[in-house]
């Protein structure tokens, strides 16, 4: 009877706390899952070296793939700051200029971000392939542009 | 509390409603799969939308009836609403992992990764814990009364996270997208999503149907087993 | 680029999923009754056609 109550009152303890946790983190607005390159610049020295993740757009035409050492550079930019960020492997194929991507990875002195993983951000727009449009192309011609650089 | 309050079983509509919802689910899968050309910019794996939304928006459904049925027992203390609770509950549970591995099979490819901790899936493994939590209370409780007690306030205490889940992408910054609208999704897009929604919700109401009768009839064997031990003298 | 081949496989994998989870749990849910039928006595027991569906 008593192992019975004190197994539904951690249960409701748990759950109650998780919520207000929560609720809590979500109210001082300390929930962040990755900074903009502005904040990370205004952190500068602070964060140098921590595991973080930094988000924004990828700058246009500063995509710079190199198969063969398959090092990955381009820019991140929120249209305020730009940061250099230094990947290694292949991007998810929606990779592209100008989409949106939460890199994980640090902050380096040299003011390079380096980065271990590339996700991309997707809208939440969707529409049919335009007249001579086929979708599967237009993926795989993502893949080759970047492959191709 | 006695068995004869339970409704006893009595001839349904349920292979019925079964057989709408089946020929709709097919009309919907066919729909997604067929009759609408796959995303510009994603290709063929934003099919994927018109299975993932529906299994999260039944997913949410059936906990909002949990938080329903739940505020209801308190105030009448009917043992019926603590079963269509528990009911609504598991299937919730069932589709709410549908959600997330779904949601998984349609980021590795898009997003590049299978899971991130971002508020949107952090909140819906919050979700999918607490109702886990509210099955594993209730696998403790033996006296009935207390076990829909406490599950009726885990029902109401827990739904906190579920507007949570839905408003995560608007209040944090999240690598999961905003929901869609129809100002951000093609038309013919909008009405196939419409149909699966409608289809889930009639699946909803199907497994509801038997998934209450199972309580009942679980409730049933607990009685009996419970009056047996009373005369069997403890 | 290396393991960056079509969606498609993960579309086709999503649906086989949705259509097996839904099948399964329709069906458990089928056999958990009729196994809580059996014991149960025949007062409480439904009238016959009501624990069989053709839906899966």
């Amino acid at each position: 009877m008593n192992r019975r109550k004190m197994w539904i009152g951690l249960g409701l303890v748990a759950i109650v706390g998780a919520v207000v946790l929560l609720v809590a983190g979500g109210l001082r607005e300390n929930v962040v899952y990755f900074l903009t390159p502005t904040e990370l610049e205004a952190k500068g020295a602070e964060v140098y070296g921590a595991p973080l993740r930094l988000g924004g757009q990828v700058k246009p035409e500063s995509v710079d793939w190199n198969a063969e050492s398959g090092r990955l550079l381009f820019v991140i930019t929120d249209g305020e700051t730009e940061l250099p960020v230094e990947s290694s492997g292949a991007p998810p194929a929606m990779f592209s200029e100008g989409m949106g991507v939460v890199v994980e990875g640090s902050y380096r002195e040299d003011g390079v971000f380096r980065s271990h993983n590339v996700m991309v951000k997707h809208s939440n727009e969707y529409r049919p392939p335009e007249e001579g449009e086929h979708p599967k192309e237009i993926y795989r011609s993502l893949v080759d542009d970047e492959a191709g650089r | 509390m006695t068995t004869t309050e339970l409704p006893r079983f009595k001839r349904g509509r349920a292979p019925l409603l079964g057989l709408v919802t089946l020929i709709i689910l097919v009309a919907g899968a066919m729909a997604g799969l067929l009759a609408v050309p796959a995303d510009a910019l994603q290709g063929e794996v934003q099919r994927l939308m018109y299975v993932h939304v529906p299994a999260a928006w039944l997913a949410m459904l059936a906990f909002f009836v949990v938080f329903v049925m739940s505020v209801l027992y308190l105030i009448q203390r009917d043992p019926r609403w603590d079963l269509i609770a528990v009911s609504s509950a598991e299937i919730g549970i069932v589709f709410t992992a549908l959600t997330l591995v779904l949601g998984s099979l349609w980021g590795k490819p898009t997003w590049g990764v299978w899971w991130t901790w971002d508020p949107r899936l952090t909140t819906t493994a919050i979700m999918l814990m607490i109702y886990v939590g509210y099955l594993v209370v209730r696998s403790f409780a033996e006296d009935p009364e207390k076990r829909a007690r406490w599950s009726a306030i885990i029902g109401i205490v827990g739904f906190v996270d579920v507007p949570i889940v839905y408003l995560s992408v608007l209040w944090w910054r999240t690598l999961h997208q905003p929901p869609s609208s129809p100002r951000s999704m093609a038309g013919e897009f909008v009405y196939v999503l419409l149909l699966n929604v409608a289809a889930f919700t009639f699946l909803y109401a199907y497994l509801m149907v038997r998934r209450y009768r199972l309580a009942v009839a679980e409730r049933q064997l607990e009685e009996l087993r419970l009056s047996r031990e009373d005369r069997g003298g403890r | 680029m290396e393991g960056q081949a079509s969606g498609t496989p993960f579309m086709v994998a999503g649906y086989l999923i949705t259509w097996v989870v839904l099948v399964w749990y329709a069906w458990r849910l089928e056999r958990r009754f009729l196994s809580a039928r059996r014991v149960l006595p025949a007062d409480a027991e439904p009238p016959a056609g009501e624990g069989t569906s053709e839906n899966g």
